[in-house]
């Protein structure tokens, strides 16, 4: 029978940058990640890692062929099977003394809004943005900050959201509207999808697929390497809340990551985003109004000289 | 069940054409090491869909792995790193090809498996046996992939014939293997290394007993999965063509917390490069007491600052 080694001998190497009250914080701290695939899964693996005990995982999906080019758990053993269940199990064995609490369900939000003030830090990371921007409104009016990382190829966002930050609204350019409802439906609206241009110049989209994801509903594409980046920055994020060791970039600042760069923006602040964002905006004002049959019309023919330029750039780029 | 190469990496042809997935598919990866960004290293790109492995390395599993190793857990502590490594990347794609190898190859070895790789990422603790892969590496004008973290300080840049050297960059002395373990083990050369303090936020007392030999590297889980990704898409970036790769001097450097695109820092190569000429051989090395004094006082300096900061920050 051999004895399992104790918590100071497993994470042994964190006491080298953090000191041992910093460390008995994240020991002691309690996550709540909603949706475990490619990000909430990364998180919570590497949050277990670092020394965080307690974790609240909620998912309702199970580890499909799909999951395999960039999920952390899913391996041709665990296919089929749910993914918080995996985590968990992952969980228990990095670090034995864990609390894991599993909900293998959907939950709604008045049951998420339960759980948030029990918990440290929240991170939504289902697939579905509606069902976050609702739960980041809710962690805010409870005041527990939250994770927000928004992955897509190879771009992502990563911030925390504190009680009395902007909110996610701001950062994304998403327009406020009351109910989950309202918003999933706006978002799903061809139009507003085309608010996702950007896809293809900075998160290395290939033309043909951002057409297909806008006419045929298809999923969005993640590559590995971008998906455990952003997820091991967000991480990293959260610990310097947990432990108060370093200043989290938290809105209005965020980090903006694609290929080549790595960069902390700010709400606002002279850069693409800030553009789009206030191109969503207005777009969505001006679609409220009667000129929209025509903006529609306008926005066929911008579609095909996107589609156009898009081929045409990957054409030029495919040159040696 | 329908494990075919195109189910399993479906989502990744929303950004790599057929082409640039067929060259991920055939690549030959060559990763050396036993210091765990390796591992992890292998089975991030078995998802991006690389098929052919060289691992080559040794050790087991301990309980001090836990924190940041990926195949490290409770029942795998004691298992030999490379064959756990083979056998998950067996479950993520079954097709694959892993050829392992349990002990790090030796100077003639190396060039021969070098010759049968695309890129080779040296993920040893060791740095004066990376230097040797590096070496043979830009001998043999295959890239090689730099992931290096320590703290939360971490460096990740590609070499390939036509970039500075890694001994350019780190200011590192040019010396055959022996020779460069000797001034990589020496204490002197361990004092030059205070940009773990300064730069990655390591701390003092920590930093003391490594210098001393008491205690190994810092390492924390988020930094290291952070530099093992960014050096995955330098990877990939080597093996498609798609994006230019960040060639030294340019380099992804982590510290205090944030990461950016960076250059190696000139200041630290000057100041280890002007201490190895005065202080490395000949007479220099009478002059240590003068150094251990200095470094002495460096270090109670640094330490108080510490102190005062942490209490400030209850």
């Amino acid at each position: 029978m051999n004895i399992l080694p104790g918590y100071q001998e497993l994470f042994l190497r964190n006491y080298g940058v953090f000191t041992e009250k910093e460390q008995d914080r994240i020991r002691t701290s309690k996550v709540l990640i909603i949706g475990c695939g490619g990000i909430g899964g990364t998180v919570a693996v590497v949050l277990a890692r670092s020394g965080v005990s307690n974790f609240i995982l909620v998912e309702f999906d199970n580890y499909g062929f799909s999951n395999m080019n960039r999920q952390i758990a899913c391996f041709t053993d665990t296919l089929g099977r749910n993914k918080a269940e995996v985590i968990r199990e992952q969980i228990m064995k990095i670090n034995p003394d864990a609390q894991v609490e599993v909900y293998p369900e959907l939950l709604n939000h008045e049951r998420i809004s339960e759980l948030i003030p029990r918990v440290d830090v929240v991170f939504p990371a289902a697939d579905d943005l509606a069902f976050s921007v609702i739960v980041f409104r809710e962690a805010q009016r409870l005041g527990v900050p939250a994770l927000l990382i928004f992955p897509s190829g190879t771009w992502a966002n990563v911030c925390i959201l504190m009680p009395d930050s902007p909110p996610v609204e701001d950062i994304e350019g998403v327009p406020k509207l009351g109910s989950y409802e309202e918003l999933k439906d706006m978002l799903a609206i061809r139009k507003y999808k085309f608010g996702t241009y950007f896809y293809v110049p900075f998160a290395d989209w290939r033309i043909d697929y951002y057409r297909s994801f806008i006419e045929e509903d298809s999923s969005p594409t993640h590559i590995a390497p971008s998906v455990w980046l952003c997820s091991s920055l967000g991480s990293l994020e959260v610990l310097k809340v947990l432990s108060g060791k370093w200043k989290p970039v938290a809105s209005p600042r965020y980090w903006n990551i694609t290929a080549n760069a790595i960069r902390i923006n700010r709400i606002g602040g002279l850069n693409l985003q800030t553009l789009l964002v206030w191109q969503r905006k207005i777009m969505w004002r001006l679609f409220q109004t009667r000129l929209s049959p025509v903006l529609e019309w306008a926005q066929e023919i911008w579609w095909k000289l996107f589609i156009a330029w898009g081929h045409f750039r990957e054409r030029r780029g495919s040159k040696p | 069940m329908d494990l075919t190469y195109k189910a399993l990496f479906e989502r990744n042809y929303g950004v790599f054409t057929e082409d640039d997935q067929e060259r991920i598919r055939s690549a030959k990866v060559l990763i050396i090491g036993d210091s765990g960004s390796g591992e992890t290293l292998a089975l991030l790109l078995s998802r991006c869909g690389v098929e052919h492995f060289i691992l080559a390395g040794q050790g087991i599993y301990e309980a001090g792995d836990m924190n940041r190793q990926i195949g490290c857990f409770t029942d795998t502590i004691g298992e030999n790193k490379i064959t756990l490594m083979s056998e998950t990347i067996l479950k993520i794609n079954p097709a694959a090809q892993v050829t392992s190898f349990h002990t790090l190859p030796t100077e003639e070895d190396l060039d021969q498996l070098i010759e049968q790789c695309d890129v080779v990422i040296p993920a040893v603790d060791d740095l004066s046996y990376s230097v040797l892969i590096f070496r043979a590496a830009r001998k043999l004008e295959k890239p090689a992939v730099l992931c290096l973290p320590s703290g939360s300080i971490g460096w990740i840049s590609v070499f390939t014939p036509e970039t500075p050297t890694i001994e350019d960059v780190f200011g590192v002395p040019t010396l055959n293997y022996n020779g460069l373990k000797q001034v990589v083990h020496s204490r002197e050369y361990r004092c030059a290394q205070y940009n773990f303090i300064t730069a990655g936020d390591w701390r003092v007392d920590w930093f003391w007993d490594y210098f001393l030999g008491k205690r190994p590297l810092a390492l924390i889980c988020t930094v290291e999965w952070m530099a093992v990704s960014l050096a995955a898409l330098e990877v990939l970036k080597v093996i498609t063509g798609k994006w230019k790769p960040k060639l030294a001097p340019k380099c992804w450097y982590i510290r205090g917390g944030k990461v950016s695109s960076s250059h190696f820092g000139l200041f630290i190569k000057w100041h280890r490069k002007l201490g190895w000429t005065i202080f490395g051989q000949g007479i220099g090395i009478h002059l240590h007491k003068l150094t251990h004094w200095f470094w002495g006082t460096f270090f109670r300096l640094i330490r108080y600052r510490q102190k005062n900061s942490e209490s400030k920050h209850p």
